[in-house]
């Protein structure tokens, strides 16, 4: 439990690291491969949501963010 | 049932009078139509049938609409009726048995859900609605947006779900119409780390209220069928990492890292590999490997031998048990360009997928999908 809060703690403070602004800046002309879709952070997570339910069928961790049925049928 | 299927029908009414209201505007639009075949080690088949359909007003404002269709499909026991194999299969049961020979049979349901969500600027709203038979759940969410230091977008969500429960008659079963509510709220930051290098931190809490077992399950505690039993509550977080890369041969490859853990005590960690590669200009492919690992919940046992259980909990649920998994796949996706020189086709869009599952429970499964999505 300990090595838990641990853990959560570090990567809280990782998360809050991702935000805190740095010497370089990317410029909107670098941005060409950022905007692949193929590097689209955004459309992983539609995906994600969708395939959730039915992984979430199936681990003790996943979801669990509400709705997406909830079925019993399917546990 | 009528009044669950007018608070499903409702909310898509409503989305239709106010997309006719507002068609003459519409700048573009996208549909898109996905079918998905779920079958596992335990003969469970699950086909679904969803789409999207999404048009922008104005460049500040959108319309999302999601709707889903799909049918899950349980076996019959197959054991001979009597036998303590028969016995133990109908208590382990996850599904209703109300007859001598209902749990013999195959057991199917049906589940419709519908999702809305409009964004102003870099506000959205949304709303969302899921109905079975025995199950109906609805849910508000909002999130904001914003960004800072020119590199960092900051965005909060939060969502409240509110689920209505009616067990079907089951003869060993002792659940009544229960409820559940949800309440959700997160923090993520995108960031721009150099002109190849993506990176994303965030944080998730969420706060489950009410009924948590299935109330169809029944447990062996000191040698005695009884009801599964779960807390009422449960406060659930967790924190992620992701950080994409492009790679100059047309490829970008994603790590991602998950923590979870939840006063229930169980702790997991989940990894995702990812490999992104145009193959050629309008086929891109997709290989991923994700890894899970959890601890079991505190009140979990393999066996009950004490008559209350654990602090008055007992489950038979193994997903609150220890366990690891992985999942494999692969997903090709083909945009047709212009062939023939046919302009209409340009926005057309195909993708396969195949996902493999497996835990170390033996259990395993497969998971097929394909998909169409149209720009317009």
């Amino acid at each position: 439990m300990m090595r838990g809060r641990l853990l959560f703690a570090i990567l809280l403070a990782g998360s809050g690291a991702v935000s805190v602004p740095g010497c370089a800046h990317v410029r909107a002309y670098e941005r060409e491969y950022l905007q692949d879709p193929i590097m689209s952070l955004e459309a992983d997570a539609r995906e994600e949501k969708a395939n959730l339910h039915w992984i979430e069928a199936r681990e003790g961790s996943t979801g669990g963010a509400g709705a997406a049925g909830g079925g019993c049928a399917c546990n | 049932m009528r009044v669950q299927l007018i608070r499903f029908l409702l909310p898509i009414l409503a989305l239709l009078v106010f997309a006719s209201r507002v068609h003459a505007e519409i700048e573009e639009q996208q549909a898109s139509y996905v079918f998905q075949m779920f079958t596992d080690s335990d003969a469970v088949h699950v086909m679904a049938n969803s789409g999207v359909y999404g048009a922008g007003f104005t460049p500040n404002t959108r319309l999302d609409v999601h709707w889903k269709h799909e049918v899950v499909v349980v076996p019959g026991i197959d054991a001979v009726p009597g036998t303590s194999e028969a016995v133990d299969a109908i208590t382990a049961a996850s599904r209703p048995i109300s007859g001598a020979n209902a749990g013999f049979q195959e057991f199917s349901k049906a589940r419709n859900e519908v999702e809305g969500s409009l964004r102003y600027k870099t506000f959205t709203g949304g709303y969302y609605v899921s109905s079975e038979e025995d199950y109906f759940a609805q849910q508000l969410s909002a999130n904001a947006t914003h960004t800072f230091f020119k590199d960092v977008a900051l965005s909060a969500g939060a969502s409240y779900g509110w689920d209505s429960i009616e067990p079907l008659a089951d003869d060993d079963g002792n659940t009544g119409n229960s409820k559940k509510t949800t309440t959700h709220m997160n923090v993520i930051a995108t960031r721009a780390f150099t002109p190849t290098t993506e990176v994303q931190g965030g944080l998730e809490l969420t706060d489950v209220e009410g009924l948590q077992h299935n109330p169809y399950r029944n447990v062996y505690v000191a040698g005695s069928r009884v009801p599964e039993r779960h807390p009422e509550s449960r406060l659930r977080r967790d924190a992620f990492f992701k950080v994409s890369q492009y790679l100059m041969n047309r490829s970008s490859a994603r790590l991602t890292y998950k923590f979870y853990n939840d006063d229930w005590g169980v702790t997991s960690h989940m990894v995702i590999a990812q490999l992104n590669q145009y193959v050629s200009d309008p086929i891109a492919v997709r290989y991923r490997y994700r890894y899970y690992t959890q601890g079991a919940a505190d009140f979990y046992r393999d066996e009950y031998t004490e008559a209350n259980g654990v602090g008055g909990y007992q489950t038979g649920d193994y997903r609150l048990s220890s366990f690891s998994a992985h999942l494999l796949g692969a997903r090709l996706s083909w945009g047709l360009g212009r062939p023939f020189g046919w302009r209409m086709l340009e926005g057309l869009q195909f993708s396969l997928e195949y996902e493999r599952y497996f835990n170390t429970h033996n259990f395993s499964a497969n998971m097929l999908e394909s998909g169409l999505s149209f720009t317009f």
